[in-house]
Parts: structure tokens; C-alpha cells; sequence
């Protein structure tokens, strides 16, 4: 049974989800993946919609949605490793050279 | 027109140059910039003339190859622009939009990029910086600006916001031994992907609510208002945070002040005029027809931004900070014009404000370029000239570059007869015509408190004595900083006295748009 209702639900726990962990947080490896989760809902959201309008435009966006979400997990590890060889640390609290 | 067919291909030329061109960035990098770096690792037949020729060469080379790319893509703009332009030809399943408005946006982009490529001629191989991954970045991030511009449902918006960040958060590292680059690009990229994802929350709750992602399909009265608010209200979020809006504003100053200055000036520049282009378009094609009942957050977000931005810039004692909070100052003036454009008439009350947006968007790209292009240009060593302190008696040492960075600050000042003047009183103007008066007195109050902390570096150069002898001697090629200096200032100039053939265009591209 396909009930849109629950899948919004779900879809919007799953972002409260990863929006919590980028927020209160602190290994920057973990935020990072709070970002994929909270891609993945906007995903889940769209399929949703789609389904109710029987429209395969979003389908096709959700495509675009998991390219672009592991394009930017690569530039996001990436930075990452140049932080940790200066820092020797993931920790996003140690990101506290430049302020105000 | 569903096919790839010709016209297709023709109407985004000017972006397939830009990616043609990154293409043969990177690989001319490999034949002639890796060369010598690979001689180097291998020992014992390194020669350092040949490494060092080598680095010359293709530091002359790749930004005249990216150069050569913009110069295309201008013509092939070109020749849309005298092609179309009846209302806006869409193409790719109407995925992309050819119309005058996105062309003049284009154009200010491409010639960020141009201006950018120019002045890093000497200054790339003094920061010490991979010439191939520059140029090819600064490529393909013009690229997702133009795509982002002509972008006509959620889908091209979203990948062209996202391929232009992805390629600026690499670029901010661009410098990765200093550790505080690394250190605000990782900044940026965390809030950056936070806001995308929000961005995308948005959309997704914007397409269950109109049942479609395509811009001009998305004016329909909304069934689910719960739905149809939140999407809104994300997706403004969203691009709140590109433009660097208050209070999303915190990875400006971190990113503008740790990344090299022709980097800062070209995120500055090109993500800005591309973020408020996508916005525009998509405010006015498909949101327009509900923004009397929720006019009041950009209200907000203006005021606040120009208030906070000037404030916060008061205090900094690095210039590239000091103008990172300017250029937030400066995103709080254009959505002063993004406001005044909210609750009047459709298409009666629309012209004025947005051709003065796109006005203001030119002029901020040349006098922004430009005041970056002299932190450049007196840095030494893997430095660039950051400390507002070490600006004094600059005018008795170098004179003209003392009187370049005057126009510059004269026209962030909005002094008359710079651009800078013209572009706020259009964007004031237009806020007064269409009933939004405290709006533009909170604008007016903000320009007379950022007057203070730009004529603050003028007098410190004319009034105070130098510091030392030889602390503007700089040791590196300077003729293409010299004419990005010159162009910009020759163009604020321009654009201040004679603002009216740029405002035709601008008002012939905005007619079109409505």
C-alpha cells in the first residue's frame, strides 16, 4: 500500500535527522554524512510526489540528485584531508583560526 | 523544441566553450605544467631552468588559453543575442532559457571570469598555485554560473548552484599548505552542502505543491498552502545563504579572506551576480503571484543584511574581510531592489527595480574586481596585501595605483561621479517609486555608515606617511594586473557618468523577462 502521508513523514524525520547532526555535531565526518541523509529525504520527497502525480520528472531530477551528492561527498573528503594534514584532527571545533 | 537538434546545441555555445575550455586547461596542463614538476620527482635529470621555464610558459599559457575560451563564448553570446531573444526561446525540453536578460548576466559573469584569468597571469605562479587546477576550476565554475543563469526548471538551478560551489570550495583550498585556507574552505563546504540540501527540501515540497519543477508551470494557485509555504520558505533559505544574506552570511568573511584574491573577487562577483540572476528568475516567473503574503522575509533580509554588513565592516583591520562585509553590505542593497520588485503590479512596477538590479550587479562586479586586483598587486612572496594598516602613504609611493583604488572606494561608497552612485540611487529609486520608502532609507542610512570605512583606506594613503621604504615593491608580472586595474576603473568611470546605454540593454532584457 502506497500511503504519501507516511512517506513525508519519514521524509521529513530523515531530514530533521541529518539536519541534527550537522547542527549539534562536532566530527566533521559525521556531519558530512548528516548532509547525504539530508539529501537522501529531499530524494525521498520527490519520489513521493512523483508517485502521487504520476510524473517521471522527478525521477529523472532524483537521478541528477545522487550524482551531484557524490560529486560533493569527493570534494567534501577531499577538503577534509587537507584539513586533517594541518590539524592532525576532524574535530570541527579545532576550525577556529579565523573568526569574527 | 524536445530534439538536439542544431539550435539546440547553439543556445548553450557559450557554456559548451566554457567546458571545452576547462578540458584544454587541464590538459594542457598535463603536457607542458606537469613536465616539470614530474622532472623534479624523478631526481637525478632535473635540470631547475627546465622546471622553471617550464612553470613560465604555462604560466603565460593556460590563462591565455582560458581567455581565448571566454573571448569564444562572447561570440557565440553574441550571436544569441542578435538571434533571439522574442521572448525567450526554450530548449532541451525547456530546461534552458535563451532570452537577453540571462545573456547580460552571462556577460557580466564571463567577464569576471575574463578579468580574474587576466590578473592571475603573474600572480598565480607567486602564490605558488597548480596552474592547471585553477584555471580549469575557474572554468567550469563559469560554466555552472552560466548554466545556473539559464537554467528554466529546479533541476538546471540546482546543478548549476551546485556545480559552481563544488568548483569554489576546491578553489577557496586552492593555496592547501596555508592551513587557513584549507580551514575556511572546509567552512564553506559544510554550511554550502547544508544549505543545498535545504535548497533541495525546498524544491522538493515546491513540486508537491504545484506538481511541477518547470519555472514558468509553477505560477499555478497553490493546492497545499502548508506544502507550498514551506517550499518557499526553504528554498529562499537556500539561496539566502548563496548570496550570502544575513544571517547566512558566516562563510563569506572566513572564505573571502583565506582564499587568494583574484579567488575571492571571482566568488564574490560571479556566484553573486549568478545566485541573484537564478533568483530573479525564479522569483518572477513563478513565485511572484503569492509575494504579497510573504514580501516581508526579504524585507527582513535586507534590512538586516545592509545594516549588519555595514556595522561588522567598521571594525575589520584586514581589508579582504573588510570587504568580504562589504560585499555582504552590498547583497543587502540588491535585495532592497529584490523587495521593491514584491506586492506591486505584475509587470508595471517590475522594470525599474530589475533593470537597476542588473545595473548594480555590473558595476559591483567592476569596482569589486578592481579593489581586490590592488590587494594582488602589492602582495609579495605567497602573500596578498591584506593589513589596512600598510595602506598608508601609499599615494606618495605609487600614485596611480593610489588614485585606481580611490575610484574603487569612491564607487563602493556610492560617490558621485562613480558607478557605485548611479547603481544605488537606480536601486533606491526604484524602492521609493514602488512604495517601499523605509526600505530605502535604511539603505541610504547603510551607505552613509559604509562611507566611513571606505574613505578610511583613501586617507590613510593621501594623508599618512609610508611605514617603511620598500613595502610596496612587488616581485612579480604585473601588466595583466595593470589592465584589470585599468579596465575596471576606466569602466566605473564609464557606468557613472554615461549609465544609460547599459540601462537601455538592461531594460530591453528585463521587458522581456515579464
Amino acid at each position: 500500500m502506497f500511503n504519501p502521508t507516511n512517506c513525508l513523514i519519514l521524509s521529513i524525520l530523515l531530514f530533521a535527522i541529518g539536519a541534527y547532526g550537522v547542527i549539534a555535531k562536532r566530527n566533521i565526518l559525521i556531519m558530512l554524512m548528516s548532509v547525504e541523509i539530508m539529501l537522501n529525504a529531499a530524494n525521498l520527497a520527490f519520489l513521493t510526489f512523483a508517485r502521487l502525480y504520476n510524473d517521471p520528472t522527478a525521477h529523472v531530477f532524483v537521478l541528477m540528485n545522487m550524482a551531484v551528492a557524490a560529486a560533493e561527498v569527493a570534494v567534501g573528503l577531499a577538503l577534509l584531508i587537507c584539513v586533517f594534514r594541518h590539524k592532525k584532527s576532524v574535530d570541527s571545533t579545532k576550525l577556529n583560526l579565523l573568526k569574527w | 523544441m524536445n530534439g538536439f537538434d542544431f539550435a539546440s546545441i547553439m543556445a548553450i555555445s557559450p557554456e559548451i566553450a566554457l567546458l571545452l575550455t576547462a578540458i584544454a586547461v587541464i590538459t594542457a596542463d598535463i603536457c607542458i605544467g606537469k613536465a616539470g614538476r614530474k622532472c623534479c620527482t624523478a631526481g637525478a635529470a632535473c635540470k631547475p631552468e627546465e622546471t622553471a621555464s617550464s612553470t613560465e610558459i604555462s604560466s603565460i599559457v593556460m590563462p591565455f588559453i582560458c581567455m581565448t575560451g571566454i573571448a569564444i563564448s562572447w561570440y557565440f553570446m553574441y550571436n544569441l543575442w542578435n538571434l533571439h531573444a522574442v521572448n525567450g526561446a526554450k530548449y532541451f525540453s525547456n530546461a534552458i532559457v535563451v532570452d537577453k536578460f540571462g545573456l547580460i548576466a552571462g556577460f557580466v559573469v564571463t567577464v569576471a571570469a575574463f578579468l580574474t584569468a587576466l590578473s592571475s597571469t603573474g600572480y598565480a605562479k607567486r602564490m605558488k598555485i597548480d596552474f592547471g587546477e585553477y584555471y580549469g576550476l575557474i572554468m567550469l565554475a563559469s560554466a555552472g554560473m552560466m548554466f545556473l543563469i539559464k537554467g528554466n526548471n529546479l533541476i538546471m538551478l540546482f546543478l548549476g548552484i551546485e556545480l559552481t560551489s563544488l568548483s569554489v570550495y576546491a578553489l577557496t583550498a586552492i593555496s592547501k599548505h596555508r592551513e587557513e585556507s584549507t580551514e575556511a574552505a572546509m567552512k564553506y563546504f559544510i554550511l554550502g552542502a547544508f544549505s543545498s540540501a535545504i535548497l533541495l527540501f525546498g524544491m522538493a515540497f515546491m513540486y508537491g505543491a504545484t506538481g511541477s519543477i518547470e519555472f514558468g508551470q509553477m505560477n499555478a494557485v497553490p493546492t497545499n498552502r502548508f506544502l507550498y509555504f514551506i517550499g518557499i520558505g526553504m528554498m529562499l533559505l537556500g539561496l539566502a545563504f548563496k548570496i550570502g544574506a544575513v544571517p547566512f552570511h558566516m562563510w563569506a568573511p572566513d572564505a573571502y579572506q583565506a582564499a587568494p584574491s583574484a579567488i575571492s573577487s571571482f566568488m564574490a562577483v560571479g556566484v553573486k551576480t549568478a545566485s541573484f540572476a537564478a533568483l530573479l528568475r525564479l522569483l518572477f516567473t513563478s513565485l511572484i503571484h503569492t509575494s504579497h503574503m510573504w514580501y516581508q522575509v526579504p524585507w527582513m533580509l535586507a534590512v538586516l543584511t545592509v545594516l549588519l554588513g555595514n556595522l561588522t565592516a567598521i571594525s575589520q583591520t584586514n581589508i579582504k574581510r573588510m570587504l568580504a562585509y562589504s560585499s555582504i553590505a552590498h547583497t543587502g542593497y540588491i535585495l532592497i531592489g529584490v523587495t521593491a520588485c514584491m506586492g506591486v503590479g505584475y509587470s508595471t512596477g517590475l522594470t525599474a527595480p530589475m533593470s537597476s538590479i542588473l545595473f548594480y550587479l555590473a558595476v559591483y562586479a567592476l569596482m569589486n574586481i578592481g579593489a581586490f586586483a590592488i590587494t594582488m598587486h602589492l602582495g609579495r612572496e605567497d602573500k596578498d596585501f591584506d593589513e589596512i594598516s600598510g595602506y598608508a602613504g601609499l599615494a606618495h609611493k605609487k600614485p596611480l595605483l593610489a588614485l585606481a583604488m580611490a575610484i574603487f572606494m569612491f564607487s563602493l561608497a556610492g560617490i558621485p561621479p562613480m558607478g557605485g552612485f548611479m547603481a544605488k540611487f537606480y536601486i533606491f529609486r526604484s524602492a521609493i517609486q514602488n512604495g517601499y520608502i523605509w526600505l530605502a532609507i535604511i539603505g541610504i542610512i547603510g551607505s552613509i555608515i559604509s562611507v566611513y570605512y571606505y574613505l578610511r583606506i583613501v586617507v590613510l594613503m593621501y594623508m599618512k606617511p609610508a611605514q617603511t621604504e620598500e613595502q610596496f615593491e612587488s616581485d612579480q608580472s604585473q601588466w595583466g594586473l595593470h589592465f584589470t586595474l585599468f579596465a575596471t576603473a576606466a569602466g566605473l568611470l564609464i557606468l557613472g557618468l554615461l549609465p544609460g546605454d547599459f540601462v537601455q540593454y538592461a531594460i530591453v532584457a528585463v521587458k522581456e523577462l515579464l
